[in-house]
């Protein structure tokens, strides 16, 4: 009989291999994502991450560092902001388990990649994300930013008596006009005004801070904003737009080769 | 705005508990019709877990989180969404599993609402507390076979 002793850990760089320590700590102190469901949306494209930037920096010589760079704003810019950064954490990781010291602030990578440029907009897959939610907090929330011509600067402003049935219909009003939400997403705003109005809120409460869940202490709504964002995918908030940074290495990146 | 109407309260035996009928009663469910199944789970005496089970027969989401500290939360929920989604009438099934509380409850989700309460059940194996609470709240007898028929 043998005995497997002095097992060393293997460290299994496989794509579905589970996130490491080191994301594990980051998305939880940093992201602060407690929620089972959105760590395994993040962990979903820090996996990605790793096994594209595996591939990409499997090489002796990595060039320009303005390569990096482009390789890295290609692996994000596609993607919200809430995403970019677990894509980015994945990509680091990826060029670890390559050889490749990546040295990044992602604060100022992220204000490079921009993002938050491009407005949410109502589709299937925001549907099949807010369909199974079972508080109407959230899905009322999205509807009201994905309603035409209503902007994230209007939601702080906006409070309980901003909703109104009109016509059969549940409209938004914003500046005084009443607007039309998505067609499909009315009956998650429709919950939600119920849910506001049977909860008692004044009319002059916030739209965004209900008394019923868990969010009347937060002191902002883009704790809101990120669980939609990392949701449905679609850009809720301008996380991370920052001013453009000229220079990669002086301020945001360096890649270094590790000894083999 | 909470539809505040007279709901009828209606109890619905079947004699048998049969497997064939709950199964064609859950195949008819679906979230967005007016007539919406909920199946009650053994064990079931905390309000969340109904409330819950109202949830999970609207498509919701329904795990063991945080908020089951928060009946009153899920209650919340429950009336919110089925109000929203305009249904008329919940069937519970296998409400001989409810404690007399829940059958309370479930009547102030159906007052609230305004929406028609069916609970099916089988008979004689139901206590005293039930019974109790079935009559005070005027439950009237209907027939599995109409409430199959009208499923289907």
């Amino acid at each position: 009989m043998s005995l497997h002793t002095n097992a060393s850990p293997i460290l299994d760089a496989s794509t579905d291999a589970v996130p490491d320590v080191d994301w594990t700590l980051f998305r939880a102190e940093l992201l602060d994502l407690t929620d089972a469901e959105l760590r395994e949306i993040a962990d979903e494209e820090y996996r990605e991450g790793f096994a594209v930037a595996r591939h990409w920096f499997d090489r002796d010589d990595i060039g320009q560092l303005d390569d990096v760079a482009t390789f890295l704003v290609a692996q994000t810019e596609e993607f919200p902001p809430a995403l970019q950064i677990a894509r980015l954490r994945g990509c680091q990781a990826g060029a670890f388990a390559a050889g490749w010291h990546l040295k990044l602030n992602p604060k100022q990578l992220l204000g490079e990649l921009g993002g938050g440029q491009r407005l949410a907009t109502w589709n299937m897959r925001v549907q099949s994300a807010l369909r199974r939610i079972r508080s109407p907090l959230l899905p009322g929330v999205a509807v009201a930013l994905l309603t035409p011509d209503v902007t994230l600067d209007d939601l702080p402003l906006m409070c309980v008596d901003d909703l109104a049935e009109r016509d059969g219909h549940v409209m938004i009003r914003v500046g005084g006009v009443w607007l039309a939400p998505p067609e499909e997403g009315e009956v998650y705003l429709r919950s939600y005004w119920y849910w506001r109005l049977e909860g008692c809120d004044q009319p002059g409460a916030p739209l965004w801070q209900s008394s019923y869940g868990m969010y009347i202490e937060t002191k902002s709504f883009r704790p809101l904003l990120k669980r939609l964002t990392l949701l449905t995918g679609e850009p809720f908030g301008t996380f991370n737009q920052q001013r453009r940074i000229r220079s990669w290495s002086r301020r945001g990146l360096s890649c270094l080769r590790l000894r083999t | 705005m909470s539809r505040v109407s007279a709901p009828g309260f209606f109890l619905i035996y079947d004699s048998e508990d049969s497997l064939l009928a709950r199964r064609r009663l859950l195949a008819a469910k679906s979230a967005t019709s007016e007539m919406l199944f909920v199946d009650i789970a053994a064990g079931t005496q905390h309000g969340s877990f109904v409330a819950r089970a109202i949830l999970e027969g609207l498509d919701k989401q329904t795990g063991i989180d945080g908020e089951l500290r928060s009946a009153a939360l899920d209650w919340a929920y429950a009336r919110a969404w089925a109000t929203a989604t305009g249904t008329q009438r919940v069937v519970v099934l296998r409400a001989h599993l409810l404690t007399a509380a829940c059958i309370d409850e479930l009547v102030s989700f159906a007052v609230l609402t305004g929406v028609e309460l069916a609970l099916v059940c089988v008979p004689d194996d139901s206590t005293r507390q039930q019974r109790d609470a079935l009559r005070r709240w005027g439950f009237a007898t209907r027939e599995l076979a109409t409430l199959l028929g009208e499923a289907a």
